[in-house]
């Protein structure tokens, strides 16, 4: 989000009269945002640091006698060293690559579709944002429901047409499968939502121009709407980002990881090395690693697609 | 009944437990176990902490198992004996170590009796998370304990609970389609097994012979192991040594995979299902044997749930090396953050009661830990024979079988077997690699 | 345009519309069902015949207190978010000194982190402060993460308000406070009800935090209650899809009346998956 300079900087009188006067609005905003930022340095700030500080460790919670000193990097050797956590990490990646682009492809199908001048284009637009503000933990329930071997109801219906219906929960793949379509299904409303609102405001003329030199649809996309849509799939790569890399709710509810651990996202391996083995020191540093994996690749991101904007 | 949690809670079918417990006719106490269901049933309303003693204690417990809907609808009379209140919170199976644990570290407090499953009786021991009850128990009274009872819940010499069940897997089979398929007895090895299985499966009615509950759980973890005590052989060795990549182990997976993959005689999705489908799927009739724990026999009478109503038995699990399955206990524990532990005692001591004993055998149709108890129920004659044989099966099956071993970190090794176990049946490995690798992480597990 | 491609416009949306339809559908299906039918193999796809039992079992169950205590979590801690959020929000919009630009971008920065990161400390500060399994511990750790969504939100908002009403408002003598309480608020409120809606709705779908730090029905929240049907006996599809259908309809009435509202926070706070 650009900001900026505030509108009320201006027309203010000039000289020591001005320098006070900033003065006094310096120390207005500071009272303003002061209570704010220090609820944010006790619940935010003081948690991330002894948890970072932790993350360096040993700590043993189960032997309440055990020495609490600093190990340096053994905790992260100790993630590096397990297939476990290297699993985790790849599967998470992968994930976020693939969710990434399917939810780019399908929401701006979907917001080229609806922003065609048809009929009852508003209420397929209502239906398709329903899902905006679910909660990731009912909807893996609900999805389990729909998935499921013996109950779910889309295998009850591929079986009712003669089709051998898959097996969610026991093929890798599958299982993939279905996190990617549960997660299309949540994730995708947001997107469309962002490429309307950047859709309704770019100018007509250049399609128009385009259209009567005899460009192709497919040219007209590529050439002319892409490149405008670019400041809006900023905003989608880095919040969805940010959002597939935290993904936990969903794999919770719906595969748990499995089968064997071929979901086990890494958010999923932290919850389960701190409260399943009471690893928390473990658990803290592959926390650490996921936050600098999001703070990377979404500074990456923002670089890439800034600089081909300036450029 | 005092407390937030009566009443037909989130999670139970009360209506379908009812005539659970009617239908069965068994239950020897039927007003009590009428008044005090009555009483489950009822209003909420009146807070907590009441009673005539004024003490309440909080017990954690299994949710939507059928023992813990047992010992919570007879309660009452426990309440009413000794003017204790009994609050419950109530977790699923595979999160009730993660719940008890952080409940423990947390400092305790809120639960003062836990319900103890004894895969991490051991760890929570070791972790200082148990009250030992050699000050509160009356020795005299343990000598009613089968031995193998009281060992399951003791921890380098002391005794940290008593149980209210020992029990393992059995095989439950459908006499009927046993009779059509021309199949006179439960099969007793592997191979006799595979036959019939052969035999009862018609996949076009969707009936399969078999089933190879594969789920990455605590339940098909346990059900794995029945397989490889079958095979003769051991997660731990008697002196705590890892003998898991062995070749029984080998063995009960090749076993498995062929039956799941080129007998096809276990339902296509097997390795997905847990413990609780399994069972449902006996009980709609869609498999013709499945391995399961002895609660199944009394929901199998219960119309509202069964379709195979009078048309089950059940026999010895079949063996390669000896008929057997991993023996499993069940008891209340004080924990040691509990500030109510003599309250506390009291509920362990009367859910392992004689009488509580009694009730529980004839309602589940279960084995029960003491010696007193066991003869009672079987000499009872108001018993059915169908009945009585299958409690002769289910005693025998603990007998000649053995139980996991007392360790501190069972819990992340019984986490591994059930990795290996999914793993394998959805082929994600093969089982030799996934058998060195759990190999190796179960040693550094022991390790530490 | 031509007949054929309208044509296949409809198809396409009709089956995208069934499949986001779907979830909410079947759930809501089931619930009505009883046991039997639920139990069944292969599923019957209607309710034959519908029952509300699945919801009497619900309500006069645990299901209640979880709602309670949602509504509780979710709405003080978005009391709170708004009372530190708000002002900061118009600090940094009309007020800049230096480093707030820095300091507003730190606190947006909050937003990226993944929670589970901070899961961990709060358990153990909630442990020593013995709030563990208390609504008190989820309202802390929830207005964590709505106090950044409020004031990215807000921010943008009050930056937006016309700079001759505040110096109009200057000229009457009013001092920073008061334009902010009798002005900026008032006419902001279309925003700042945005802001609270999305805030609130963060906190009702949060999971991770509830899953880690409470554990009795006194404390849990309807999420966590709701994954805790899924047992190893058995699965409790009944009250589960009961207890999914009635939490998920104020959140679908939401989305179905805010559709214009939402556009504006959307880019904060509207991403779930």
């Amino acid at each position: 989000m650009p900001r900026s300079a505030a509108p009320a900087d201006r027309g203010r009188p000039a000289g020591r009269g001005r320098r006070a006067a900033a003065r006094r609005r310096h120390a207005t905003g500071v009272l303003f945002t002061l209570p704010a930022l220090l609820a944010v340095a006790a619940i935010v700030g003081y948690p991330m640091v002894y948890s970072l500080n932790l993350s360096f460790r040993s700590f043993d919670l189960l032997r309440p006698d055990s020495q609490e000193g600093y190990v340096g990097l053994e905790n992260y050797r100790e993630l590096a060293d397990s297939s476990e956590f290297v699993n985790a990490l790849f599967l998470t990646v992968a994930f976020v690559v693939t969710t990434l682009v399917l939810e780019i492809v399908v929401g701006l199908a979907i917001a080229l579709l609806i922003n065609q001048n048809l009929r009852g284009m508003s209420v397929f637009r209502l239906i398709v944002t329903l899902p905006l503000m679910m909660a990731p933990s009912v909807a893996g329930l609900q999805f389990r429901f729909l998935f499921a071997d013996d109950y779910g109801a889309i295998d009850a219906i591929l079986q009712r047409v003669g089709v051998t219906a898959p097996l969610w929960f026991v093929d890798a793949n599958f299982a993939r499968i279905a996190i990617l379509l549960s997660n299309l299904w949540l994730a995708t409303p947001f997107v469309v939502l962002v490429f309307l609102a950047a859709m309704s405001n770019l100018p007509k003329d250049p399609f128009e121009a385009a259209r009567i030199d005899g460009a192709g649809s497919f040219q007209i996309l590529r050439y002319i709407l892409l490149p405008m849509l670019r400041p809006a799939l900023l905003i989608i790569i880095v919040i969805r980002m940010a959002d597939a890399f935290r993904m936990f709710d969903l794999v919770y509810n719906l595969t748990g990881g499995g089968p064997g651990r071929s979901t086990d996202v890494l958010t999923n391996f932290i919850y389960r090395q701190t409260f399943v083995r009471a690893d928390f020191a473990g658990g803290a540093a592959a926390s650490f690693v996921l936050v600098v994996l999001v703070a990377v690749l979404s500074f990456v991101a923002f670089r890439l697609l800034r600089t081909r904007e300036d450029s | 009944m005092p407390g937030i949690n009566q009443g037909p809670r989130w999670g139970t079918r009360p209506l379908g437990r009812r005539n659970f417990l009617v239908n069965t006719g068994l239950l020897a106490g039927a007003a009590v176990g009428g008044s005090s269901l009555l009483a489950a049933c009822g209003s909420g309303s009146d807070s907590g902490g009441g009673g005539g003693g004024g003490d309440s204690i909080t017990v954690g417990a299994e949710q939507g198992s059928p023992y813990t809907d047992f010992h919570k609808k007879n309660a009452a009379a426990f309440e009413k004996e000794t003017g204790i209140a009994v609050k419950w919170v109530e977790v699923p199976h595979d999160n009730m170590h993660e719940r008890f644990l952080t409940e423990s570290i947390g400092g305790g407090g809120v639960i003062d009796v836990f319900q103890g499953d004894q895969p991490w009786v051991a760890e929570f021991a070791t972790a200082g998370y148990l009250e030992p009850l050699a000050d509160y128990v009356d020795s005299g009274d343990l000598d009613d304990f089968l031995p193998v009872g009281l060992e399951t819940l003791t921890v380098d010499d002391t005794l940290y609970g008593l149980p209210y069940i020992v029990h393992n897997s059995v095989l439950y089979y459908r006499t009927d389609l046993f009779q059509q398929a021309g199949i006179s007895a439960p099969p007793t090895t592997w191979d006799e097994y595979r036959v019939a299985a052969k035999a009862l499966t018609d996949a076009s009615a969707d009936i399969y012979g078999t089933v190879m509950e594969g789920k990455n759980g605590i339940e098909p973890g346990a059900k794995f192991m029945d397989i490889l005590q079958q095979a003769g052989g051991r997660v731990l060795d008697a002196d705590g040594n890892v003998t898991f990549n062995d070749q029984p182990a080998l063995d009960a997976f090749e076993y498995m995979l062929t039956v799941q993959y080129d007998d096809k005689t276990s339902p296509p999705g097997a390795a997905g299902f847990d413990n609780g489908d399994t069972g449902n799927l006996f009980l709609q009739g869609k498999l013709a044997t499945c391995p399961n724990w002895p609660y199944i026999f009394g929901l199998g009478a219960d119309e509202s749930q069964s379709k195979v109503v009078d048309e089950y038995a059940v026999a010895l699990q079949p063996g390669k090396v000896k008929q057997c399955a991993e023996v499993f206990s069940w008891g209340y524990l004080i924990a040691a953050g509990s500030k109510k532990k003599d309250a506390a005692f009291e509920f362990v001591k009367w859910a392992a009661s004689p009488d509580m004993s009694k009730k529980l055998g004839q309602t589940f149709v279960n084995p029960v830990p003491r010696q007193s108890v066991s003869q009672a129920i079987s000499e009872d004659a108001g018993i059915s024979k169908a009945t009585a044989d299958a409690i002769t099966v289910m005693t025998q099956s603990v007998a000649q079988s053995e139980t996991i071993p007392s360790h501190p970190k069972w819990p992340d090794i019984h986490n591994r077997v059930s990795l290996a176990l999914n793993n394998v049946m959805t082929r994600q490995n093969s089982p030799a690699d996934e058998l060195s690798a759990a190999q190796a992480d179960i040693e550094k597990i022991v390790a530490g | 345009m031509a007949i054929g491609r309208k044509f296949l416009t409809y198809g396409v949306l009709v089956l995208i519309a069934l499949y986001v339809l779907a979830p909410f559908t079947w759930t809501a299906l089931m619930s009505f069902k009883y046991d039997r039918d639920l139990l069944s193999i292969p599923p019957t796809l209607l309710p034959d015949p519908p029952t509300l039992s699945q919801y009497r079992v619900t309500l006069s169950g645990n299901f209640l207190s979880y709602f309670r205590n949602s509504l509780v979590v979710s709405t003080t801690s978005t009391v709170i978010a708004l009372v530190l959020g708000a002002p900061a929000a118009y600090g940094f919009a009309r007020f800049r000194y230096r480093l707030s630009g820095v300091l507003f971008g730190v606190i947006v920065a909050t937003r990226m982190f993944p929670p589970v990161t901070l899961m961990i400390p709060y358990f153990l500060f909630m442990k020593s402060a013995n709030l563990l399994d208390t609504p008190w511990a989820l309202i802390i750790t929830y207005v964590s993460i709505e106090l950044p969504l409020i004031v990215w939100i807000l921010e943008g908002f009050f930056r937006e308000i016309p700079g001759e009403i505040v110096e109009a408002a200057e000229v009457d003598g009013l001092g920073p406070f008061a334009i902010f309480t009798r002005i900026a608020l008032p006419i902001s409120l279309p925003a700042v009800s945005v802001a609270a809606s999305l805030s609130f709705i963060t906190a009702w779908n949060e999971f991770i935090f509830a899953l880690a730090l409470t554990r009795s029905p006194e404390a849990q929240t309807v999420p966590v209650g709701l994954a805790s049907g899924i047992t190893s006996v058995g699965f409790d599809f009944g009250p589960v899809t009961a207890g999914a259908s009635l939490y998920v309809l104020p959140v679908l009435a939401f989305t179905f009346l805010a559709q214009r509202g939402l556009k504006k926070g959307l880019a904060v706070g509207g991403s779930t998956g």
